[in-house]
């Protein structure tokens, strides 16, 4: 039994939820991606699951306990997250920021503990950022700040680690220094990841499996080679695609594509 | 922790004392009678003259106390606003705790005959409330359904209520007799006017409970100062604690004004120089944004009761200096 699942779930008010009737297992200590086009839901899937916006019906469960029951510091412990574009990080250093994700840990006047100051150097570690963990975070680039907010959801020491469009605003080598880095997070450390990402080459190249989303509701779900076929590229982006194999890592990729002609 | 900042952190708190203890010799030795310091200090060591005593422990001090006391209030509310709002413009002024707390005293001076001996322990009271009542306004009309509260529009809000509340009351002050008006007036313009031992006594209290309370939420702060949802991914309890702290931040900033009148920009101006000296890591400001804003309104209103021999108030002098520092900070946000 995976830890993480949704049973029939709904979100947002009114005729049209966003989300309708959602029944997804989240894979233990694999890499799944969600993907969609604009206004599919991907986002707002990715924080009902995290309880940053409440659900209409339905259930999301973690450990066999509904998220909405769970006092959310404890859930502080066991689920990270990332959002998309985090702001809040003025006239804070790397250091001051990364010890923030030991809060789900800290009594009320926020000591650190010598285990909270172990994670804390581990975390500014494997996001490679200790070099300049006492510089302002305001004069760092976009990428390297993007490694500081992973590093605090890594500082929270969670097994599950949510992480919303992770690569937006960043360019193609920083993109790929993110991805490369939750891959290596998953490989070595077992951490399990949810994403959403735009790119379907970035989430066939990182994902163990990949759930497609549309209007709201599930297109498919699977393995990359299942979901980066014409037809189901069809049915979620409305595109014609044109399908090939990375040379490098024998993944999927869409090499190129049209818009469809005529049905619609 | 960050031990650069943790040493600059001492080192201004402790010249900031320093800084403080001079101030508060030059005051006592300022104003419409001259007190050369050696006079001060015999004064001190019991061997003043009956005049000089008087001056200094019936006039001066409490004034003096009154003055530094409310200007670590504001300061710290200011703190506290811009931390929830996530605004570097946030004051309690500018959102309309001014404003609730002023009509809420006119009312009460103006419609309800009250001992003169009550009077200084009622006005914070009454002014929290007013301020309590604007906030409760504000929270309301500021709040949408099935949403998160949105901080600016807190703020946006805020602006409007004051005004509304401003123009309210000149309708009350308008139908008044005029010894009265003048009071009011007077409070309007922040003159420091509750300058007895009783009104020290009577603010104390207030700062005692939610000047702690405020330091014991220093972490949460730092925490809803981020995104909302890095907040509440990091597992805190959000509108909880934005209530609480808001509550804390309207007490602090309605008793401290009740007694010294509507002075604006020590909460906006304290806040954001502490932040640029050592971050806004909160356990490291806060206490030199209480210092900065008791040491800002002390040096207020020492000029304003030095400088003429009328007395400007605190609150005219203070303006002075912060409208244009909020204007550059306006500027700045702009870019």
């Amino acid at each position: 039994m995976a830890r993480l699942y949704t049973d029939q779930l709904a979100v947002g008010y009114g005729a049209s939820p966003i989300v309708k009737d959602l029944t997804l297992t989240i894979p233990d200590k694999q890499v799944t991606t969600i993907i969609g086009a604009n206004g599919s839901g991907k986002s707002t899937l990715l924080k009902a699951m995290t309880r940053l916006i409440p659900y209409t019906s339905g259930h999301v469960c973690l450990d066999g306990q509904a998220i909405q029951t769970e006092p959310t510091k404890k859930l502080a412990q066991k689920m990270a997250i990332l959002p998309q574009a985090p702001e809040g990080s003025e006239g804070l250093t790397v250091y001051e920021l990364v010890s923030y994700g030991r809060f789900p840990y800290q009594s009320a006047l926020g000591r650190l503990s010598p285990h909270d100051y172990d994670v804390v150097n581990w975390a500014l570690d494997v996001t490679q950022v200790s070099a300049f963990k006492d510089r302002a975070i305001d004069s760092l680039s976009g990428g390297q700040r993007q490694r500081v907010w992973i590093a605090m959801a890594l500082a929270q020491e969670t097994d599950i680690i949510f992480l919303d469009e992770p690569t937006t605003y960043l360019d193609m080598a920083h993109q790929l220094e993110v991805l490369t880095l939750l891959e290596k997070l998953n490989q070595e450390e077992g951490r399990t990841i949810i994403m959403v990402l735009h790119d379907i080459n970035q989430a066939a190249r990182f994902s163990d499996y990949i759930v497609a989303l549309k209007d709201g509701v599930i297109t498919k779900t699977g393995t990359p080679e299942d979901i980066l076929t014409k037809d189901v590229l069809k049915a979620v982006f409305h595109i014609d695609a044109v399908i090939g194999k990375d040379p490098t890592n024998n993944k999927p990729m869409c090499l190129t594509y049209n818009l469809l002609k005529g049905d619609n | 922790m960050n031990k650069q900042r943790l040493k600059r952190q001492r080192w201004l708190l402790t010249f900031l004392t320093l800084l403080l203890l001079i101030t508060i010799l030059a005051a006592i030795n300022a104003g419409t009678v001259n007190i050369p310091l050696n006079r001060v200090i015999q004064t001190f060591l019991n061997n003043g003259s009956f005049n000089d005593q008087f001056i200094i422990f019936e006039l001066r001090l409490p004034r003096i106390f009154i003055t530094m006391l409310a200007g670590m209030g504001l300061s710290l509310s200011g703190a506290i606003l811009q931390s929830l709002t996530r605004n570097d413009l946030a004051d309690p002024g500018l959102i309309g705790i001014n404003a609730g707390a002023g009509v809420a005293i006119s009312i009460l001076f103006l419609f309800i005959p009250l001992e003169p001996g009550l009077f200084s322990y009622v006005i914070p009271l009454v002014g929290m409330l007013g301020g309590i009542s604007t906030a409760i306004l504000i929270y309301f009309f500021s709040y949408e359904r099935h949403r998160p509260l949105k901080p600016l529009r807190l703020i946006l809000t805020g602006v409007g209520v004051s005004t509304a509340l401003s123009g309210f009351m000149v309708v009350i002050i308008s139908s008044a007799e005029r010894e009265k008006v003048d009071f009011i007036a007077k409070w309007l313009a922040g003159n420091i006017w509750g300058t007895d031992w009783p009104f020290v006594y009577a603010l104390l209290p207030w700062l005692v409970v939610f000047v702690p309370l405020t330091f014991i939420k220093a972490q949460k702060l730092n925490i809803l100062h981020l995104s909302e949802g890095v907040a509440v991914g990091l597992g805190i309890r959000i509108q909880q604690e934005r209530l609480l702290l808001l509550f804390s931040a309207v007490a602090l900033a309605a008793s401290s004004v009740a007694v010294t009148g509507g002075i604006s920009f020590i909460g906006l101006m304290a806040p954001h120089i502490a932040k640029r000296l050592v971050g806004q890591r909160h356990q490291l400001f806060l206490p030199l944004a209480m210092l900065i804003g008791a040491w800002l309104l002390l040096v207020a209103d020492t000029i304003g009761r030095s400088l003429i021999a009328t007395i400007i108030p605190a609150g005219i002098i203070v303006s002075v200096i912060g409208a244009p520092y909020f204007i550059y900070l306006l500027m700045r946000e702009v870019d």
